[in-house]
């Protein structure tokens, strides 16, 4: 599903925020990536939806190197992919159902094929009975919910998850965990980056390390 | 279907995204219906003006003054010859006794110029209404007249109509700046409006290009919305004018002044003309949003 091939990405005048990295996750599996603030977590998970372009080496996503892919190519890449982040990046003037239909509008899905799959996978995240309600009324970890079933809506195969537990308590952190594995059993591929080290070992994920951009071993946890 | 789907989304976007700041999208459509609503004004004067220049000069007469000493036989032969030639259509024979009572009729205060004089000092002349209004027509002929041996001087009673075609095409020219320079104006208050919509949805934007969202998708619903902003304006603008005239034409109507009304504002704008400012103003509208959005609504 992904392949990192000696991948560097350097910022103007800095260190490189990640250094001839390379690892390869097929399809389904759960990953974890770790490693401290400033490790290059979130530079490695910008690459394959093409946020940013590598300064060096490939990165490989469903068949298609990222890197080279032309500017009118990018959205059909991220079709494929959902994203969650540490911010919910919810719209606050939309509500929770709008939210998930959003993407769905985006991509001129049908408003009878939208209303059923926005109801399916607001039940899914066990918020089905909040789809009327504002961002501003849902607590943090149900706010979190609603981003990935946002992230879910368009039936994406790989589901990169930067930081998603790093706004909530441990009990909520778990809950999310819980979700992530349950997206992993339907065959979506997970990629999941934190620093909670609690979450990598329940997580039962092969583990990435990455410190000061460099990848330091991969691994799994006990 | 999914090009009908995308069609009623964008539409639905473009809307949403002017209901989203009223007062603006309602300053903008004001500020190009005034922009739009004064191009049209000057045309359509521009063109009455026009037409009464033309009419005028149809009717701008030469005044061919005999010499005194000028025997009947060869006055008349030089009207018979003028009768003859096709570039003039009228030769009106004025005696000095008709002279003087037209004069009479338009300088009443000196009407008894003959008594002051001793006799009538006016001398007989022919008024010749050229075919054509064309001016250097009428010149050539004032000049071939002139060498005639009975004639003594010969007047173009028109030089104060092309001065006046001077100062209406200055004014015509001076007024089109004007315009464009507000229409200018309309446009930008456009691109304002549609940049303001866009900033204030930028999380939406952020995110549709996130899942994946077709750029046209993000572009067309920014382009729309200038394009309706623009024939909402010019729309206002083709309403009011109408108005105008209207009102115009009915208060003048009965007045001295009603003939000079017709004249100028009889005719407004036909429905190919609207049809074609409401085109325009879309596609300028369609202009403005795209550059004032750029690479905003692209990337």
């Amino acid at each position: 599903m992904i392949v990192f091939d000696r991948v560097t990405k350097r910022y103007r005048h800095s260190e490189p925020a990640l250094d001839d990295v390379s690892f390869h996750v097929p399809p389904g599996e759960f990953v974890v990536v770790t490693g401290p603030s400033g490790a290059g977590k979130t530079t490695l998970l910008q690459l394959p939806y093409r946020e940013i372009a590598p300064t060096r080496g490939r990165v490989i996503v469903a068949g298609l190197d990222v890197g080279r892919l032309p500017f009118r190519q990018i959205p059909h890449l991220r079709r494929r992919i959902g994203i969650v982040f540490q911010d919910f990046r919810l719209l606050p003037r939309r509500t929770v159902a709008e939210n998930v239909s959003f993407v769905l509008r985006a991509l001129a899905w049908p408003a009878d094929r939208r209303r059923e799959r926005t109801r399916r996978v607001l039940e899914w995240v066990g918020l089905g009975h909040r789809a009327g309600a504002w961002p501003a009324e849902l607590s943090g970890g149900e706010q979190q919910r609603v981003a990935i079933a946002r992230a879910l809506a368009a039936e994406p195969r790989l589901l990169l998850a930067d930081e998603p537990t790093g706004n909530l308590d441990a009990e909520r952190s778990l809950e999310i965990l819980g979700l992530l594995h349950e997206i992993h059993a339907r065959g979506t591929t997970v990629l999941l980056a934190t620093h909670d080290r609690e979450l990598i070992e329940r997580s039962g994920a092969r583990v990435l390390a990455l410190r000061a951009g460099r990848l330091v071993g991969p691994g799994v946890a006990a | 279907m999914k090009v009908l789907r995308f069609t009623f989304e964008v539409v639905r976007a473009a809307l949403s995204d002017l209901a989203r700041s009223p007062a603006a999208s309602l300053l903008a459509i004001v500020a190009m219906a005034v922009a739009i609503f004064l191009l049209a004004a000057f045309v359509l004067a521009g063109r009455g003006v026009e037409a009464l220049l033309a009419h005028w000069a149809s009717q701008a007469s030469i005044e061919v003054y005999l010499r005194d000493e000028a025997p009947d036989d060869e006055i008349e032969e030089l009207a018979r010859t003028l009768e003859a030639d096709p570039s003039i259509r009228r030769v009106e024979r004025i005696s000095r006794e008709r002279a003087l009572m037209e004069f009479r009729r338009l300088f009443p205060d000196l009407a008894d110029i003959d008594g002051l004089l001793g006799e009538n000092p006016l001398p007989r002349s022919l008024r010749l209404v050229p075919a054509s209004p064309d001016p250097t027509t009428a010149r050539a002929l004032a000049r071939q007249i002139g060498a005639h041996p009975a004639v003594d001087s010969v007047r173009l009673d028109r030089e104060w109509i092309d001065t006046l075609a001077r100062l209406a095409s200055a004014l015509r020219w001076s007024t089109a700046a004007g315009s464009l320079v507000l229409l200018l104006a309309g446009l930008t208050t456009i691109g304002a409006v549609v940049r303001l919509a866009l900033d204030d949805k930028r999380d939406e934007v952020a995110l549709m290009r996130l899942v994946g969202a077709p750029a046209s998708f993000v572009l067309a619903p920014v382009l729309l919305s200038g394009a309706i902003l623009g024939a909402a304006g010019a729309a206002l603008a083709i309403w009011s004018l109408d108005l105008v005239r209207t009102l115009a034409l009915s208060w003048l109507e009965g007045t001295p002044l009603g003939g000079l009304g017709t004249f100028m504002l009889g005719r407004g704008l036909d429905e190919a003309a609207s049809l074609a400012l409401l085109a325009g103003a879309a596609a300028a509208g369609l202009v403005a949003a795209g550059l004032a959005a750029g690479r905003a609504a692209v990337r």
